[in-house]
């Protein structure tokens, strides 16, 4: 490598003779507080102390919008091909950005060349800088290395003396560099360039390896992480038209007022924007903002890299300051994808009443989103300096906003959890775990048998249907408690029986003189119900204590239910909630993955299970 | 040059500046005049036709009488083309009917005159809430680089492309400087392009003249502008100078 070095001064007196030429001398300017890529008209208007242009220098060769071929309408031999281009050089290229230009020069070249992109970036020679500001979205540390901007033909760096270092990348730049009054750099001067280069970090980086990315978003792509970014999406475009890796257009036809003559044009375009996979007939083969975020980040992540062995996203982060709503960061959005399972996020308790003498029942909120759980599944939560475990969510899906939870104080998490107050937060990672697919029994009738605790999960499936009631069929509920004072959600039992084709039969084990209902065990409620249920079209759920299980399975199978009809939740010590730490299994089922929701024929045989 | 399509302009409740953009395009009102036959439009001329075969309808409909005119148009026309936001969106006339009681409206604009029966007036409809509207062309005032394209367009006998795609990405191509970064708000990210991002290339957030793009994510935009500590209230201001949401007319 060949460094030279040069007074600012005698650099800005080089590039007014540059301008005098009569190649096209683009240059970052100021554009009010930001900054842009414009044609000098005076040296001194060029600004290389810059955080972030708004455009990258790919307008240059991929213009926003130009004219491919032209015509006289009706006569498709006239069709001419139209090609403008002019030598031209750009000075001030950040490294990211030459390192997206050699992923379009790669994209324009690969297969067919793209004669007008290709002829504007021939005639090309561009002079890079490295960065002197530093810009908070910026990352590309993580996405790219040295031998990714070749694409330049001299660097610049920025000595803090007045002076710039060079370093002379390509025989180009070293004929142009030789007509400056630039001196060949001394030893020392080599030695504080190395070191001046890298004088601006980045704040933020990668998780992991970008040679990882293609295999890693392989993985991801059914990720939540993608789903819920997706909600705020505008769908504006605003993060693909401003990247520099992006290159992908839109076609369309023009014609003069004359309607005599007409050109065919291509304007930039964005997978991010609604129309651009639809296609006549009214289809839409990316229909949501969801489809959308996801083609894009493979594209960045593993398309682009998989096809041209180069970053697909070069971490220059536009899309992540264009970005209105706050999702488009790649960074941000891989960095999520790719968090600890272990990793807790906020949530705030809201609000809490007392159930009984032991059980809270408490509401949450987190951040930014819902929990978006199915009934059934349950939540990992913890308190620092205490630990985490398991509960199930109380609450139906269809309550947005916050979820809820009924804990009983019998350890020493859910006795920490009973010291909270409104305000207070708390670790939550989930929703886990298998569901009671009450959206897939439309039209069913259903069963609930609830002992003690077990009507906490039910709840959240019994409350879906009642916010659904007319989507189902009989529904009867069979709930269970030791005595009076423990009877879970009085206010509710009542609401459900006062709906439509719904019976509710509580039972307590030890009843008093206020008690007028039913006494005993579950069991005896069931012959109770026995005739309003059609066994072959009836889903039972069944949630209590160990015990409970066998005998209420018994009572059902002999009333004809069909083992696959029967779901249960069991209960374990599900200490990690995603499959690895071994304690909640069930011979070789992994219950926080397969469960806690079964139906009964796929446990029935399992030496552990019940 | 008969077979040059006839095209008639007309106006109801409006400023008539949307038809003014069309007077001021000199230079191709003469390549306009080739491609069709103005047959009927008062802001420059004082002839009639029978028939048209395109009816540009500038301004919304706030009387009732008004309803008639409009029908005998739309029956003596084949295409019929809501012209500006007053037209297509009933635009800043739908103002009045938030308030409900039109009866003070018209005391608090005309003062001791308002019950003199020129002044008659209902909640404002647009265009294609009376008759059936074949085109719209957004904007307040309407941009004339569209209207020539849609003109092109009729003439050719094709379907104009209008832009479904919001007025952010037009300010991403102008390398405006985002209002959002500067401290101001802007409806940009749900309204329709086509403007060429004029407000906010001249510092001015978007107002939503042309209405908002098929399925805006208005949740998300209520949410920014919450984040930019607008209120409930302003926010609903801001949706509704220009009326970005159909309301319930009376």
């Amino acid at each position: 490598m060949e460094y030279k070095t040069i007074g600012k001064g005698a650099f800005r007196d080089f590039v007014s003779s540059l301008i005098a030429g009569d190649r096209e001398i683009n240059g970052v300017v100021r554009k009010g507080k930001a900054f842009v890529y414009d044609t000098l008209a005076d040296a001194s208007d060029l600004c290389l102390d810059y955080d972030e242009t708004l455009l990258p220098p790919k307008k240059y060769f991929l213009p926003v919008k130009e004219t491919l071929l032209t015509f006289k309408t009706g006569d498709p031999s006239s069709y001419h091909e139209s090609v403008e281009a002019k030598p031209r050089i750009i000075i001030g290229i950040h490294p990211w950005d030459l390192a997206a230009i050699a992923l379009l020069d790669k994209a324009f070249s690969t297969g067919q060349s793209d004669v007008n992109y290709l002829s504007r970036r021939n005639q090309s020679l561009l002079i890079g800088i490295y960065p002197t500001r530093p810009f908070k979205h910026r990352f590309s540390e993580s996405m790219i290395t040295d031998e990714h901007y070749q694409a330049a033909d001299l660097m610049l760096v920025d000595m803090e003396d007045d002076t710039y270092a060079i370093e002379v990348i390509s025989d180009k730049g070293r004929a142009l560099i030789q007509k400056s009054a630039a001196v060949t750099a001394d030893e020392h001067a080599i030695q504080s360039l190395k070191r001046q280069k890298q004088r601006v970090q980045d704040e933020a980086h990668l998780s992991m390896p970008r040679k990882d990315l293609p295999e890693f978003l392989q993985k991801q792509q059914q990720s939540k992480v993608i789903d819920r970014r997706a909600e705020r999406c505008f769908s504006c475009g605003s993060c693909v038209l401003v990247c520099p890796t992006c290159y992908c257009f839109h076609v369309e036809e023009e014609v003069d007022l004359s309607l005599r003559a007409g050109r065919r044009t291509r304007t930039w375009d964005g997978c991010m924007m609604e129309g651009f996979a639809s296609a006549a007939g009214g289809h839409n083969f990316r229909e949501t903002p969801a489809n959308r975020l996801r083609h894009r980040v493979l594209r960045k992540g593993k398309y682009l890299p998989d096809h041209f062995h180069l970053p697909g996203c070069v971490g220059c982060g536009r899309c992540a300051k264009a970005c209105v709503a706050g999702i488009a960061s790649p960074l941000e959005i891989l960095n999520e994808m790719n968090r600890s399972i272990y990793l807790p996020e906020v949530g705030t308790l809201q609000k809490f009443e007392n159930m009984t003498d032991k059980d809270r029942f408490f509401e949450f909120t987190l951040e930014g989103r819902d929990l978006d759980h199915q009934p059934g599944q349950f939540v990992e939560l913890s308190i620092p300096g205490i630990g985490e475990a398991p509960f199930s969510i109380s609450s139906s899906p269809t309550k947005q906003g916050s979820f809820e939870m009924l804990i009983r104080n019998v350890g020493k998490v859910t006795e920490a959890v009973h010291r909270l107050e409104p305000g207070d937060q708390v670790g939550i990672r989930g929703p886990f775990g298998s569901h009671f697919a009450v959206e897939r029994y439309q039209g069913k009738d259903l069963l609930f048998i609830a002992g003690g605790l077990g009507l906490a999960p039910l709840r959240s499936a019994i409350n879906y249907v009642m916010d659904k009631r007319e989507d189902y069929g009989r529904v009867t509920i069979l709930s269970g408690a030791r005595d009076r004072s423990q009877r879970l959600f009085p206010e509710e039992v009542k609401r459900w029986s006062r709906a439509p084709h719904t019976l509710v039969l509580e039972t307590l084990d030890q009843g008093d003189e206020a008690w007028s209902g039913q006494t005993g065990v579950i069991t005896t409620l069931i012959p109770m119900v026995a005739d309003r249920i059609t066994p072959s079209d009836t889903k039972a759920f069944v949630v209590g204590p160990p015990v409970m299980y066998r005998f209420v399975i018994r009572e059902l199978e002999a009333l004809g239910f069909d083992d696959k009809d029967i779901l249960v939740s069991l209960e374990r010590r599900m200490e990690c909630g995603v499959g690895k730490c071994g304690h909640c299994q069930i011979d070789d089922i992994y219950v926080c993955q397969e469960g806690p929701v079964f139906t009964y024929d796929s446990i029935r045989e399992s030496m552990e299970a019940l | 040059m008969s077979t040059k399509p006839k095209v008639a302009f007309f106006d109801f409740a409006s400023c008539e500046g949307c038809q003014l953009q069309i007077a001021n395009l000199e230079e191709e009102i003469i390549g306009l005049v080739e491609l069709v036959d103005v047959v009927e439009f008062r802001e420059v001329m004082t002839e009639k036709a029978p028939s048209y075969d395109i009816a540009f309808i500038e301004g919304s409909i706030t009387r009732a009488k008004d309803e008639g005119r409009l029908r005998d148009i739309r029956k003596r026309s084949g295409v019929l083309v809501a012209l500006g936001a007053c037209a297509a969106t009933g635009g800043l006339n739908k103002l009045k009917n938030l308030r409900g009681n039109l009866e003070q409206v018209r005391r608090d604009v005309y003062g001791s005159d308002w019950d003199r029966p020129h002044l008659e007036t209902y909640a404002t409809r647009a265009v294609g809430e009376i008759v059936s509207v074949d085109f719209q062309i957004h904007g307040c005032p309407i941009n004339r680089e569209e209207f020539l394209h849609m003109v092109e367009a009729f003439a050719l006998g094709t379907n104009p492309e209008i832009p479904d795609y919001p007025v952010c990405a037009e300010c991403k191509t102008a390398e405006n400087v985002c209002l959002f970064h500067m401290g101001q708000i802007c409806l940009g990210p749900i309204v329709r392009a086509g403007c060429g991002a004029i407000c906010p290339g001249n510092g001015v957030g978007c107002e939503g003249c042309r209405g908002i793009i098929p399925h805006a994510n208005h949740n998300a935009m209520k949410d920014v502008l919450a984040e930019h500590n607008l209120t409930v209230e302003q926010i609903t201001e801001k949706f509704n100078l220009f009326p970005l949401y159909p309301e319930v007319t009376p």
